[in-house]
């Protein structure tokens, strides 16, 4: 077996409908079978016309920063202990959604951005109003920033999964094939990447050369993979809207700022809905939204 | 705390530049294009506008997230990865 790594793909060779290999500029390399695995910029898969072009409102740019602080600050602050580790999702008016984890030495930080949204701030400088926010200042301020990262996320979900992810001779894995599942309070793709990675393994396995692996569609199935995709297929409809990032945590920081500030005239809580609430929309009308929110997240 | 600017943050991260850019820019496409979703889109701000009001583009310093292909609304840009070995050289993934 020949394992090649660092080469650039530009074409998967087909013969009557049956993928038999790849080019690499000038070079052919033939295979038995070919798994598709080239993540959420599809670009193999668009060219071959196995995947509609990409809708810019199905994306969203993960952009990163990876810190370097050291084990002991990182338990320290985490208040972790040993090799236990970290992670959080953010949300701001300002960046959108986030997250933070832990490594051994390092910590990574990153946002979600959505080029479609009326963005208050550019990509590129996006991560550093997370960086230098009060809260992940002091966490992180005497860390050293040692790489800036960027990848896309395919947003979908459920509709962004491809109906038949295998054909004679090639399966399609992982964000490529729009494994990604978002629940609304975790985004998974690596797990379900690497599990789709092994289940094309056993569909291979048990199918003839020259015949479509049907098997890993069933598999994929049997493993609560599909079925778990469908059922949180609304959460991305409801993640697109601005409110869940913008005007919801605007809302609730106004309200707590009202309900702990000390003065001569404090408000009951009721009061201070309406005024916070009322400057953006009708106290009914965001109850509705809630409701309608947490039925399908 | 001080924020960095993209440039800083770049300089932090490894490329390996290939001589030839891996994006390509149809310009006349641009052109007629006044959504220029591109300028705010891309992480490593790599796209500008000159003084002649016309698109510009620097291949180096490409994160390579794909991101200004799938949101140019005029479908003006040719996007591959460098060939094997160049480009961006991620140590955290």
């Amino acid at each position: 077996m020949i394992v090649a790594t660092n080469l650039r793909v530009d074409e998967i060779l087909f013969r009557d409908g049956v993928a038999y290999g790849v080019r690499i500029g000038e070079d052919k390399l033939e295979a038995e079978y070919i798994v598709i695995a080239e993540g959420a910029n599809t670009l193999l898969l668009e060219q071959h016309g196995l995947r509609a072009r990409t809708s810019p409102k199905d994306i969203a740019v993960g952009i990163k920063e990876v810190i370097k602080l050291g084990r002991e600050k990182i338990n320290e602050r985490f208040s972790l202990r040993d090799e236990e580790g970290l992670a959080q999702f953010l949300i701001s008016p300002v960046f959108g959604g986030g997250f933070i984890y832990t490594m051994r030495e390092y910590v990574s930080i990153g946002v979600i951005y959505k080029p479609l949204f009326n963005n208050q701030v550019e990509a590129r400088d996006v991560i550093e109003e997370l960086r230098i926010h009060p809260h992940i200042s002091k966490l992180l301020g005497d860390g050293i920033p040692i790489e800036y990262s960027a990848h896309i996320v395919r947003e979908a979900g459920y509709r962004d999964l491809i109906h038949k992810p295998y054909g004679r001779s090639y399966i399609v894995v992982g964000d490529a094939a729009g494994l990604m599942l978002n629940t609304g309070f975790t985004i998974r793709g690596v797990d379900l990447a690497i599990e789709s990675g092994r289940l094309a393994a056993e569909a291979i396995d048990k199918t003839p050369p020259g015949e479509e692996p049907i098997l890993y569609m069933k598999l994929l199935r049997e493993k609560g993979i599909t079925t778990t995709l469908k059922k949180f297929r609304k959460v991305s409809t409801i993640l697109s809207g601005q409110r869940i990032y913008r005007e919801y945590p605007e809302i609730i920081c106004q309200l707590f700022e009202k309900m702990y500030t000390v003065d001569e005239f404090p408000e009951t809580l009721n009061e201070s809905l309406k005024k916070v609430v009322g400057g953006k929309t009708s106290i009914i009308r965001f109850i509705l939204q809630l409701l309608n929110m947490v039925r399908n997240l | 705390m001080k924020k960095m600017s993209v440039e800083e943050r770049l300089a932090l991260t490894k490329f390996e530049v290939y001589g030839e850019p891996h994006i390509i820019l149809q310009k006349e496409k641009c052109k007629v294009c006044n959504f220029r979703i591109c300028i705010s889109s891309c992480p490593a701000g790599l796209f500008a506008i000159d003084e002649s009001g016309e698109i510009t583009f620097t291949y180096e310093g490409c994160l390579e997230c794909g991101t200004c292909r799938i949101v140019c609304p005029e479908n003006a840009i040719e996007w591959n990865y460098p060939p094997g070995g160049f480009g961006v050289q991620y140590k955290f993934g």
